[in-house]
């Protein structure tokens, strides 16, 4: 045993942490009989073959920091285990992140929606996420309801087949065509792969990516927007995560005023960006508030 | 009905909508430079470290923006390690109930230990069960404002029912033990001698209540110190699993090895299997 290395089993089996286990598990599981084996499932995940889990510990992180972070990856492995490598539709995937762990844990896992909006709500908006599972549901018909059966596509049990179903209902996709953001934002999507880029005129054949169509058009817009990885972290956070901006503050270890001022600018940038390449939304067909 | 638009609050609809379709355009930009992040910088970053170098931060920011799996690991290790200790209380009042109760119970069999009435702490221990058991307080009393203060309505509780129930535990941990283990516990809790001996003419009581598992992880507890074995804790765990009722092992089990090992309780947990045992030849 090596000076760092922290005595793994009286951390873990400290009364505190255990307190922790369970709550962890049970944010994540949200019954409280599936919890119970979840963190059963993480206590032995941590302490077989003494203490392997931990053996990668090198003493540069707080050893409690450290059991979260193998805690909230076993409690991943005993979802995949129980419930199998969810296949989120394609469109889920496009929404972002957020969106496929809400449609794993409402439609695949049944969890009660207050209680999911609530394990959430620690972070980021409720509203935001309660208007996710509206728009899942509104999609997904099935989700949710335990009198239907939840289509066999959607489990991915061990193997490894990229393609995920686009499963929909056509007549709400199209009750939805003119309110959904995604809709939205794949129509646009379309539009700007025909958009007339003025950068284009700069690429040269080297730079496209021959897979891509219109591959320019991306690129330019990219080039445009040349964010830094902590801006681009900033806005996934923001927009696609719903983290508050509190939040955002305390993650990325800056002043509690910074993002708002930082994300005020990067708007601006952003419709520049978007103007430079001639690309112009019709916001009046988001059917927000401020449409 | 009209599906709401997902967007932050205090962002105009235009600039979320222009910041998605950014977004998009951003997804695959490029290949994060170095290594994807280890559990360990992971939990360094969580904890805002500022030994983790700027040019490793900005990486591994490469990285959490590439791979959304990454991404959700690290908001939840962030949300998780942002929990104050204090408040990470169970989840099960029982547990906790019986944790402290344990606990407490040990505490005072070690002072009495160390201050060489030994002797008597069988005696007085089980005394302190009792007296334990009768103001064991409930989810809705006491325990909600943190202290355990006798109610009226406690005093009506059946002692010798949940006592009763504890050795029973204790009994049927012990039938399912090797001669050569019980052997082992009867060197430092001689009752258990006794208690072999009667077994068979026990009645076995199969309802399982918290007191019965609690009876039972004692024995495993003081079984696991004697064989050094806190290393592995998972051997505990596994037979206490095996033991004990599925919904409450994984609580309770790990709970009450937490409290046999804390503060080198090892050597406290024989005097607590003593005090229980003896009670019951007692009767």
């Amino acid at each position: 045993m090596t000076d760092h290395t922290p005595d793994w089993a009286s951390l873990v089996f400290d009364p505190t942490f255990l307190a922790r286990v369970d709550k962890l598990a049970l944010k994540r599981f949200g019954q409280p009989g599936l919890a119970e084996e979840a963190a059963s499932f993480v206590l032995e995940g941590l302490s077989q073959n003494q203490w392997a889990a931990c053996t990668h510990y090198s003493g540069r992180a707080k050893p409690l920091t450290y059991l979260l972070t193998l805690v909230n990856n076993l409690l991943e492995a005993f979802s995949r285990q129980r419930f199998g490598r969810p296949r989120p539709p394609e469109w889920l995937k496009r929404e972002g992140d957020l969106w496929v762990q809400l449609w794993a844990k409402v439609c695949l896992e049944r969890q009660l929606i207050p209680s999911v909006i609530d394990a959430y709500s620690s972070l980021r908006e409720p509203d935001f996420i309660r208007d996710i599972i509206r728009t899942i549901k509104a999609r997904l018909p099935w989700c949710g309801e335990s009198q239907r059966e939840i289509p066999a596509d959607c489990f991915q049990c061990g193997t490894e087949d990229p393609h995920s179903p686009d499963i929909e209902d056509a007549s709400i996709a199209q009750r939805l065509d003119e309110q959904a953001l995604e809709v939205t934002l794949a129509h646009l999507h379309a539009v700007f792969f025909s958009a007339d880029c003025p950068s284009d005129a700069n690429m040269t054949n080297a730079n496209i990516d021959p897979t891509t169509p219109r591959n320019a058009n991306w690129q330019a817009l990219r080039a445009q927007l040349d964010l830094t990885a902590q801006e681009h972290l900033l806005l996934k956070l923001v927009h696609q995560e719903g983290v508050k901006l509190n939040q955002v503050a305390k993650i990325l270890a800056m002043p509690s005023y910074q993002p708002g001022r930082l994300l005020k600018a990067l708007y601006a940038r952003i419709a520049g960006a978007l103007a430079a390449c001639n690309i112009t939304i019709d916001h009046t067909q988001l059917g927000g508030p401020d449409a | 009905m009209k599906t709401p638009l997902p967007q932050p609050p205090n962002t105009p609809l235009h600039d979320h909508a222009n910041t998605l379709l950014a977004l998009q355009a951003l997804q695959g930009l490029t290949t994060p430079e170095g290594p994807g992040p280890s559990a360990e910088e992971l939990a360094q970053l969580a904890d805002g470290d500022s030994q983790l170098d700027v040019n490793r931060r900005n990486a591994i920011y490469q990285h959490l923006n590439a791979d959304p799996a990454l991404l959700r690991q690290w908001l939840a290790l962030t949300e998780a390690s942002q929990t104050p200790q204090a408040s990470a209380s169970t989840p099960y009042p029982d547990a906790s109930v019986w944790a402290r109760l344990s606990q407490w119970f040990s505490q005072h069999t070690q002072s009495l230990h160390t201050t060489g009435r030994w002797l008597t702490a069988g005696a007085t221990a089980a005394a302190l069960l009792i007296a334990v058991l009768l103001f064991k307080p409930t989810a809705n009393g006491p325990d909600a404002t943190g202290g355990v203060h006798p109610q009226p309505q406690y005093a009506s509780l059946d002692v010798s029912l949940r006592l009763n129930a504890a050795r029973q535990g204790a009994w049927a941990a012990l039938a399912t033990l090797t001669p050569a283990q019980k052997s082992m516990l009867a060197k430092t809790v001689p009752a258990v001698l006794t208690a072999s001996a009667d077994l068979d003419e026990q009645p076995q009581d199969l309802t399982l209540s918290a007191e019965r598992v609690w009876g039972q992880q004692l024995v495993a507890a003081v079984l696991t110190c004697q064989e050094g074995q806190w290393a592995q804790g998972d051997k505990a765990t596994r037979y206490l699993r095996a033991e004990a009722d599925a919904n409450l092992t994984a609580h309770l089990g790990a709970g009450a090895i937490a409290n046999a090992q804390a503060g080198n309780a090892c050597a406290r947990a024989p005097a607590l299997l003593t005090a229980l045992l003896a009670t019951a030849s007692q009767e």
